[in-house]
């Protein structure tokens, strides 16, 4: 859960997008650029605060009680400490940065009782598709497209630090 | 380049069409001179803050070398306005004519002056023709020499007659409301095409023989003013003046509309004058190593999906008849084949119902609409009133390691007379600039530093 912070902030994206951070593993600063292209921590959080309601907002209160901690002591927080409600809108955001997939709360806790039941998601957007970080962190890239040039295949990858940020190293 | 700016309808070309003895040593020539020579004139007008607004004199004032960003604030807004405004300068520098003591005789531009593509990457794999020469035309075109030769009806030059099973680009023709079709046409600037020739990368050996990477030299800005131009590329589509055209609100140039023979296709070639509709210029500099894309299209060419059902049936399009229903006339659809330009104008009803389809972000939409009413307005009384920024295309992080692309803004970028049928905003499938050509390269299959010129080698 080692990540870096960007300066923090009272704007609701910024604490969204620090939370996220905490939460993927993944440098606040490469999940929202300073040139944004693309707009993700913004589709992100307007898609939690429409799907998620009052389990964001809880979840983003339980963030700001306790963001001066160090940002494995908050995942503990998160993940362990402060009921389902907090927990699975947790993960349903870990899951939306990764995948570009939104994967309701419920369907969550309802997939962890009984795995036989696969949990329903929605793909956000062709666009979001291709941001997943599950590609990124897998040095990667989606199926049927890629930034890099031709022939990049015959290159050593890059380092995970530079996908992710950070001080990952591998 | 501050020269002030003359127009006519007709371009009278000057340059001699055989390659010479004298053609031979001015190659020689070329070979010695530095690649991409300092300059003392590289423009550094920075985009006026309001209320100030772009003068006659700004809007002329010279060819950036590259980027002039002094806004204090940083942000996407305030970096598509300066790339913009640098696009608007880049394109009136290369508008200038050639020979400005005489614009009554020859309003050839900068920009046609430099080298075509089929002269560079010719079909023997011979050395380029010396810079800026135009080709001879084919023994089938009759008429005074010195005309350049529009062959192009797709963005694949080598095969221009296009097919159903045609290459991933060979999107299909584009036709106009008198029938005919669109011609294109490439050009390269002079430390572009040195850089081709001191490497012998117009031919297929030579590229073979080439095993550093590919890199086009770069504009840059060392101190003041001095620096270098870099390379630079322009891609124009013309259209033919017929019908109801009004040729005084185009560039216009007398070109043989060429067509080789193909299978199915006899060979055929006219003397016509041509209207500017479309031009690319990609400039590659030294903060973008993924150059930078501009495209400018005629105000006359379409119309966006949001206006098209509401335009005024009077309202004269080069691409798009208001007149005729979308159950008739579907917007943006290919030409029904055969697709022949040897036969034209193209035969039956069809003509391309063309709409504007891609959608760009608030910051680019902002930024286009300020220095296209600027501009157009400080160059009033010109032709180039008449064209408009559609966009620029950027790198938002030119040394991210992990995308080579740069990141690049707007995420889709089209103009319609040259990505007429892959408008849109659909990841791989829609037209992006860079995206698309990092994946260019040589004959032998190595990176091609952004462009598809090289893959054209023989």
């Amino acid at each position: 859960m080692s990540t870096v912070l960007t300066q923090a902030t009272t704007s609701e994206l910024d604490d969204f997008v620090n939370l996220s951070a905490i939460l993927t593993g993944i440098a606040a600063s490469m999940l929202k650029p300073f040139l944004d292209t693309h707009g993700t921590a913004q589709t992100y959080l307007d898609i939690a605060k429409q799907k998620g309601g009052a389990a964001l907002t809880e979840l983003m209160a339980v963030y700001d009680a306790n963001r001066t901690q160090p940002p494995a002591n908050i995942g503990t927080i998160i993940l362990e400490q402060s009921g389902d409600t907090v927990a699975y809108m947790a993960k349903s955001i870990m899951l939306l940065w990764y995948l570009a997939c939104w994967y309701d709360p419920q369907e969550l806790a309802a997939y962890r009782a009984d795995p036989t039941n696969g949990a329903r998601f929605t793909v956000v957007s062709s666009d979001a598709y291709t941001q997943g970080w599950v590609w990124r962190v897998g040095q990667t890239h989606p199926m049927g497209y890629s930034t890099w040039s031709f022939g990049y295949w015959h290159q050593p990858p890059q380092p995970l630090s530079a996908f992710i940020g950070g001080g990952n190293s591998k | 380049m501050k020269r002030a700016i003359g127009f006519a309808a007709t371009v009278a070309l000057s340059v001699a069409a055989c390659q010479t003895n004298d053609d031979q040593a001015a190659l020689k020539s070329s070979a010695l001179a530095p690649i991409n020579p300092i300059v003392t004139t590289c423009d550094t007008t920075s985009p006026p803050v309001p209320p100030n607004v772009v003068t006659p004199e700004m809007a002329n004032s010279g060819l950036p070398c590259t980027l002039t960003f002094t806004a204090s604030k940083v942000d996407l807004t305030t970096l598509q306005e300066a790339f913009d405004f640098n696009s608007w300068l880049t394109f009136m520098a290369l508008s200038q004519p050639v020979d400005a003591s005489n614009s009554a005789a020859d309003l050839q531009t900068v920009w046609q002056g430099w080298s075509d593509l089929f002269a560079v990457m010719r079909e023997d794999g011979a050395p380029p023709l010396p810079f800026g020469a135009v080709q001879p035309p084919p023994a089938s075109c009759t008429g005074a020499p010195g005309a350049p030769v529009m062959r192009m009806i797709s963005k694949t030059p080598t095969t221009p007659t296009l097919s159903v099973s045609g290459e991933p680009l060979n999107t299909g023709p584009l036709i106009d409301q008198n029938g005919h079709y669109v011609r294109y046409q490439i050009l390269i600037n002079e430390p572009m095409y040195n850089y081709i020739v001191r490497n012998e990368l117009y031919s297929k050996a030579g590229q073979q023989k080439f095993t550093d990477s590919i890199a086009f030299p770069e504009g840059r800005l060392d101190t003041l003013t001095t620096g270098a131009v870099g390379a630079i590329v322009v891609k124009a589509a013309w259209k033919v003046m017929a019908g109801s055209d009004d040729p005084s609100r185009f560039q216009t140039t007398t070109a043989y509309v060429y067509t080789p023979a193909e299978p199915g296709v006899p060979e055929s070639c006219h003397r016509s004058t041509l209207g500017l509709v479309g031009i690319h210029i990609v400039h590659k500099t030294a903060g973008e190593p993924q150059w930078i894309w501009s495209t400018f299209e005629h105000v006359d060419n379409a119309p966006t999906l949001a206006q098209a059902s509401n335009v005024t049936a009077t309202r004269k399009f080069n691409f798009f008849n208001p007149s005729c229903s979308t159950s008739k006339c579907p917007y943006n659809r290919q030409p029904p084949q055969p697709w022949n330009p040897s036969v034209d104008p193209f035969p039956g009803e069809f003509r391309s119902q063309i709409v504007r389809a891609t959608s760009y972000p608030t910051e680019a939409t902002g930024s286009a609409a300020l220095w296209n009413r600027q501009f157009r307005a400080a160059v009033k009384g010109t032709v180039w009133e008449n064209y408009e920024l559609i966009t620029t295309q950027w790198p938002t992080d030119a040394t991210n390691p992990t995308d080579p692309e740069g990141a690049p803004f707007p995420l889709f970028a089209a103009n319609t007379t040259m990505e007429t049928y892959v408008q849109g905003n659909t990841p791989l499938a829609s037209s992006t600039c860079m995206s698309c050509h990092n994946n260019a390269t040589t004959t032998t299959g190595t990176r091609s530093d952004f462009t598809f010129v090289l893959e054209k080698a023989h």
